[in-house]
């Protein structure tokens, strides 16, 4: 099920605003601010989840924001099972959802 | 050579290496984060001040950049041993430390708050949004309902409010009679933190117009894919659901005991905090006198006191050295040991006011999030087998062996081998914690320089 509406805005709270970058998820293009944990910006971009879990197949989304759950895993610039929340966001940075086990073979034939 | 390594750009670990630089002490500073603070100053450089602690942090910060001391942001810490010898990686790369002393100023996190459904999308953390809210200015699109307890909680709300953000209302399991508990610390904490208080107040008084369910006993969230709603039932047994596709969670915050547990320091139960604590003597050294620990890792005091704790820490490191006599040291530590029992005091109080929940956990609860290892599967497990410990347990159920390797389900593990075998958690002890600390690639192995 995709969620239709939104679950974070971003605000303009003043402060040092960092430099607009583009990175993608999924492909996809989408616009950020540099800097910000890349974890946030997922939590702006639907379906507002980052993964599918390995082991039963569950949907799972950031939730400690501090690099203790490791549940922001996604792939970033090819390397897999990075905290997502831990990546500030880079322009050209290429995000993937990873959605289940990883497929070693499509990983060696890539 | 570096002669200390602190590990933690937070308040402690900040105020420490400012104070052993001050003392010509070669101090290298590795964080995991890009940017010094920690969590309570998380992005500091990059957002406006809004407070007296925000203040506080900012010049800090700025103090530490200016030492220009050794400064590894971006720099994880995936295993610590005797001698001691760190290792760490940044961009790609592993290296090998070997400091006379180290510092962990690694903080605390937020305590877990198992319950049915909070693995779904949807559940998080009070500190995550808080987080989301200082790193990405970004804040709930619409109208939040927050769930648990204690002073972050609070702090959060006033904080949303300020941002302009909306709260839909709180879930409130703060357990009846908490002023009555803490009236009687009251004038102890009032000499360290009357301005906290009544700040607190304050935000106790804007609370006034939320939703508040009190003294609620069992949280389920519900949905597929993410949350929709979730139900609730009072101590007075009073049931109920909110539609909600946010909420966010929050039961105190306990030490980061991963770094100490894996450094092989002894670890002692604190039964009023419900947590593990690093063991340490006056000058903050663990059972390892080359590792010292500093800040909220060592004991949960808050920000300000983790800058005195930092302080301390240093002046312990010098003493260690002999870089400072033992009487000089005893001198310069006085006041700021008088500093920490009154932040002690204050936390009594605190303490009093919002003691740690733990909600009953349900069967059908994810214990362990990683590995998916429900209560049900945990207590069947333990239960006849009396010489199962947290290790055990996890053998047999594979809770606590996942990526976060614990952090999520660890202190859980514990209070379930507790519930079933009736043991005390001070014997129960915590899950061992293995390198790396953190995951690491192969291709980051081999990159490892032997000779730093």
């Amino acid at each position: 099920m995709k969620r239709k509406t939104e679950m974070f805005r971003r605000i303009n709270v003043g402060g040092g605003q960092g430099k607009p970058v583009t990175l993608s998820i999924d492909g996809v293009s989408v616009a950020a601010e540099e800097g910000e944990p890349v974890a946030a910006i997922l939590l702006r971009t639907p379906p507002f989840t980052c993964r599918r879990t390995p082991v039963g197949g569950m949907a799972r989304a950031p939730f400690c924001m501090m690099g203790a759950c490791f549940e922001c895993l996604v792939e970033i610039d090819g390397e897999t099972s990075m905290r997502s929340c831990m990546r500030p966001a880079r322009e050209g940075m290429a995000v993937v959802r990873q959605l289940g086990r990883p497929d070693l073979l499509a990983e060696l034939n890539r | 050579m570096t002669e200390v390594l602190v590990i933690g750009s937070g308040p402690a670990g900040m105020a420490a290496a400012l104070d052993l630089h001050v003392r010509g002490i070669d101090v290298t500073v590795v964080d995991d984060q890009g940017a010094p603070g920690g969590r309570i100053f998380a992005a500091i450089e990059s957002r406006e001040a809004h407070s007296a602690d925000d203040h506080t942090g900012a010049a800090l910060t700025a103090r530490f950049r200016a030492a220009g001391g050794t400064y590894l942001p971006a720099t994880e810490t995936w295993q610590i041993e005797a001698g001691p010898r760190v290792f760490v990686t940044h961009e790609g790369r592993a290296r090998m430390l070997e400091p006379q002393f180290v510092l962990l100023a690694t903080g605390a996190q937020e305590r877990p708050m198992p319950f049915p459904g909070w693995q779904l999308p949807g559940v998080m953390t009070v500190g995550a949004a808080q987080t989301l809210l200082k790193a990405a200015k970004q804040i709930p699109s619409d109208p939040v309902w927050l769930a648990g307890t204690g002073p972050l909680l609070l702090l959060y709300a006033h904080q949303l409010v300020e941002a302009g953000g909306t709260i839909a209302g709180i879930l409130d399991t703060s357990p009846v009679g908490g002023w009555v508990k803490a009236s009687g610390f009251l004038p102890a904490a009032l000499a360290y933190g009357w301005r906290d208080l009544l700040r607190g107040l304050g935000w106790l008084g804007r609370s006034r117009r939320w939703a508040i369910v009190r003294h609620v006993v069992s949280i389920e969230a519900i949905g597929s894919e993410c949350l929709e709603s979730a139900r609730y039932t009072t101590a007075s047994g009073e049931s109920g659901e909110i539609a909600a596709k946010l909420l966010l969670i929050h039961d105190g915050v306990v030490p980061s005991i991963h770094a100490t547990q894996s450094a092989g320091c002894r670890h002692q139960w604190n039964s009023t905090q419900r947590c593990f604590e690093p063991i340490v003597d006056e000058f903050c050294t663990t059972s390892d006198p080359a590792i010292f620990v500093a800040g909220d890792g060592a004991t949960i005091l808050g920000a300000r006191a983790a800058i005195v704790s930092g302080q301390l820490a240093a002046i312990g490191i010098a003493r260690a050295a002999g870089r400072l006599s033992d009487a000089d040291a005893r001198r310069a530590a006085a006041p700021l040991r008088r500093n920490l029992n009154s932040a002690a005091n204050f936390r009594h109080f605190v303490d009093a006011l919002y003691p740690p929940i733990e909600m009953a956990v349900p069967d059908a609860t994810l214990v362990c999030r990683c590995e998916e290892v429900t209560a049900k599967q945990l207590r069947n497990a333990l239960v006849g087998r009396p010489e199962l410990g947290p290790d055990g347990v996890k053998i047999a159920t594979r809770a606590g062996m996942g990526p976060c390797q614990g952090r999520q389900c660890g202190l859980t593990i514990t209070r379930l081998v507790e519930e079933v075998h009736g043991a005390a958690c001070q014997d129960i002890g915590f899950l061992r914690i293995r390198p790396p600390l953190k995951p690491l690639t192969l291709g980051e192995l081999a990159s490892l320089e032997t000779t730093a």
